[in-house]
């Protein structure tokens, strides 16, 4: 009977259960470098995010600014504010009648500070693009990257030939 | 051992298997679930997403040379935090309310309404707040006494007073052009921008607002879109020329207690409009006060929306119509009887007087509306309603100001009309104008003939782009050969017509072409009245090579003359003379000195020009 029975090796039981956790710990290890990953993703787009939010904040308390500076500035340029200013520093105006307080000459080329000037403007001129923080890599889906790659390929391919 | 080990472990992974598999089976039966679902929305609705409102600015409004005369300037408005202003009113109330000048015993009580959850969060205390009131506030806060305490034995605060910003609109020259600009109500912006620029641009000048959802889910990247500013508007307007304009009109209206005065300053060559003033006015600032001081008979900008009948000044026209269809020269006598008699109607002159043999310059001169009939029966009238047309008398001009109105000339074939009319017309009654449109239609002959559209923007500004307006013709009334010969007629006439003092120092110094009008105005039931009436004056120069017209009204002037030889005139004269220098145009004599070398010493006495009539030149 013991000839018909050959003796076998087999895996200790403790290597068994050793290569069982050895199994489960790197698939724990897995999962947590996978989760890893996400959450250094997600802490970066959160950060990105507050970051947006702050900005966009920063933006309009800095749009507020610049057009209550130009208010205050229009207060100070008013006509009636320029006009007393101009006389508390001494300066009368021209009398017309007088000759000889003012004489016209000729200057060729000179175009003069006249009525038909061009009017001294300085407006901040909105951004005429949107401009995102996040890079495309986070707003993109896998479709929309291979048509990009797609098209951009077929253009470059265009360009070349 | 493994008799041992693995029946334990297989009964492990069965019990694992079952309560993984109970635990899917709930989450279908949650995520089937409408409770569950409408639950998992509201939670998204009220954790995941925040809702933030963009707006941008509404666009500037400038004076020709780039002077601000409307912008935006920030205020905050002030609210309490009931939750935590509860149990701390008095405390609160001693605070703020004189910072803010707000009433003690209302910071008081508002600072108690109770705090509902959803529903009573927070109460606005006022929204008109200034940056210097808001300073204040931050400092006080930073400074507070600590030795108030309170229930829980800690120091008092105000951290239950919060500050929002408000754009909100400002016109650093207070009433400068009111009538031009219009306003936008920041106190009730819902009500819209009203008259002016500020109403016939709304729709450009206008902020946007929009309500972004913002996504607090970092798994949702989103971006905050960028809304450019409202466009900018830069006016043809200078604002010295309107401030010099308002100011002479001010004192007129003091001086003859008119219902209002109105002026309007345009190049003829290029249809912009310098100025454009009227009074009574208000401070834009104080917009609300525009419902007490405008009514129906005295509107916001009469220039554009108060059509009148000119009376004389339309004689200019008549004139222009007559010289052009050839059916009258300068030279050409007019036998006034005092009377002209029109299906058994007698049209006599305004001072009922009779003038005897008269050229056309004596026409003008005399202002005799007996003449004009007696031409406008010659034009006929046919023609000379196509030449009102052609002159756009009776439409609209589309000046870029809210609110422009007209009054449509009543032609042969209406059943109003009658051969009366024609000769009423000839000489300003009978149909009424905005003084827009009279100045608009007179500009043909102070430039060659030519009506250019009358404009009052001169450029356009939006998100870094400039759109500039450029003058265009609108209409070729007559020739320039008649322009000139008119524009030379009524520079002689003017002289003799007007006898006011300042005129004729105005006239020493520049040659004028012009035309006073005194239009009686017709009251119901009692017809045309002389104790009253319009009184106008429109003049252009120098008459040789015009650069300007102006346009004078004075609405039923009370004091003194009310005679447009006698309160148009000298206005006109008094504003010419600030106004010339500025425009950077010497007087003739200089003008001849400088560009021909050759100065006139004095005036020669017996100079007559081809119509028999003497007048000043070089």
């Amino acid at each position: 009977m013991k000839a018909n029975n050959p003796s076998a090796y087999r895996m200790a039981p403790w290597r068994k259960q050793m290569k069982r956790i050895i199994t489960i710990l790197l698939v724990t290890f897995g999962t947590a470098c996978v989760m890893l990953v996400y959450l250094s993703i997600s802490e970066r787009m959160t950060d990105i995010n507050m970051k947006i939010q702050a900005l966009q904040e920063e933006r309009a308390e800095y749009s507020r600014n610049i057009a209550d500076l130009t208010t205050d500035e229009g207060i100070l340029t008013a006509y009636k504010t320029m006009q007393e200013r101009a006389a508390r520093a001494g300066f009368t105006e021209i009398d017309f009648e007088d000759n000889d307080q003012y004489a016209y000459v000729i200057v060729d080329g000179y175009t003069g500070a006249g009525i038909n000037t061009e009017p001294q403007i300085q407006e901040p001129s909105s951004l005429t693009e949107i401009v995102s923080l996040i890079k495309p890599e986070y707003t993109e889906s896998l479709q929309e990257w291979l048509y990009k790659r797609i098209s951009t390929g077929i253009e470059s391919y265009e360009v070349t030939n | 051992m493994k008799s041992q080990i693995e029946p334990r472990f297989r009964v492990l992974v069965f019990v694992f298997s079952f309560l993984s598999l109970i635990m899917i089976g709930r989450i279908c039966m949650l995520m089937l679930d409408d409770a569950a679902i409408q639950m998992k929305a509201e939670t998204e609705e009220d954790y995941e997403y925040m809702t933030v409102e963009v707006s941008s600015e509404r666009g500037n409004i400038y004076d020709r040379q780039g002077y601000l005369l409307a912008g935006n300037t920030v205020t905050y408005s002030i609210a309490l935090n009931l939750q935590a202003s509860n149990g701390h009113a008095q405390f609160i109330a001693d605070n703020i309310s004189d910072i803010f000048g707000l009433d003690h015993e209302t910071v008081k009580k508002v600072a108690d309404y109770p705090f509902v959850p959803g529903l009573n969060v927070e109460y606005t205390l006022t929204k008109d707040a200034t940056k210097d009131q808001l300073t204040a506030f931050q400092e006080r806060k930073a400074n507070l006494p600590r030795e108030y305490l309170n229930k829980n034995d800690r120091p008092e605060n105000l951290d239950a007073v919060v500050a929002y910003p408000n754009i909100h609109r400002y016109y650093p020259n207070d009433d400068l052009a009111f009538n031009i600009i219009g306003f936008f109500p920041y106190k009730n912006p819902t009500s819209g921008a009203a008259y002016g620029i500020e109403q016939y641009y709304d729709d450009i000048l206008a902020a946007q607002t929009i309500s972004h959802r913002f996504s607090l889910d970092p798994n949702v990247p989103d971006r905050i879109p960028n809304l450019p500013n409202g466009a900018s508007v830069v006016l043809t307007i200078d604002r010295k020329i309107q401030e010099l304009c308002e100011n002479s009109i001010k004192q007129t209206l003091a001086n003859t207690e008119a219902k209002s005065v109105t002026v309007v300053v345009e190049n003829p060559k290029t249809g912009e409009i310098l100025a454009m003033a009227t009074s009574p006015s208000i401070d834009l600032n104080e917009y609300w006060e525009s419902g007490e001081v405008f009514t129906r008979d005295n509107k916001f900008n009469p220039a554009v929306m108060q059509p009148y009948e000119p009376g004389s000044v339309f004689k200019v026209l008549t004139m222009a119509i007559a010289i052009d269809s050839g059916v009258v020269k300068p030279s050409t006598i007019f036998n006034d009887t005092g009377v002209y008699t029109v299906m058994g109607t007698d049209i006599m002159n305004w001072n009922r007087g009779a003038w005897g043999p008269q050229s056309m310059v004596g026409c003008m001169q005399h202002s005799l509306n007996t003449c004009m009939a007696y031409i406008t029966d010659l034009v006929g009238a046919e023609k000379f309603y196509e030449y009102l047309d052609k002159f756009r008398i009776g439409k609209p001009t589309n000046i870029e100001l809210a609110g422009e109105d007209y009054y449509p000339v009543i032609k042969p074939g209406s059943s109003l009309w009658t051969q009366i009319s024609l000769s009423t017309n000839s000489f300003g009654q009978g149909l009424m104008a905005t003084p827009i449109q009279m100045i608009s239609a007179i500009s043909a002959i102070a430039n060659n003939g030519v009506i250019m559209q009358p404009h009052i923007v001169r450029e356009i500004r939006y998100n870094g782009q400039v759109e500039k307006i450029t003058p265009s013709e609108i209409s070729r009334p007559i020739t320039a050969e008649t322009a000139r010969t008119v524009t030379d007629m009524l520079a002689t006439s003017i002289e003799i017509e007007v006898l006011d003092d300042s005129f004729e120092y105005l006239l020493d110094q520049i040659r004028i072409a012009g035309k006073t009008g005194t239009g009686e105005i017709a009251i119901e039931g009692l017809g045309y009245v002389s104790t009253t009436a319009n009184a106008s004056f429109v003049g252009w120069g120098p008459a040789d090579d015009p650069q300007f017209i102006a346009y004078v009204w004075v609405q039923e002037p009370k004091k003194g003359s009310i005679w447009g030889s006698e309160v148009s005139a000298p206005l006109f004269a008094e504003i010419v003379q600030e106004i010339y220098p500025y425009l950077r145009l010497p007087d003739d004599k200089t003008r001849q000195c400088l560009y021909t070398g050759v100065c006139p010493t004095e005036e020669p006495e017996d100079d007559y020009d081809d119509y028999g009539y003497g007048y000043y030149y070089w």
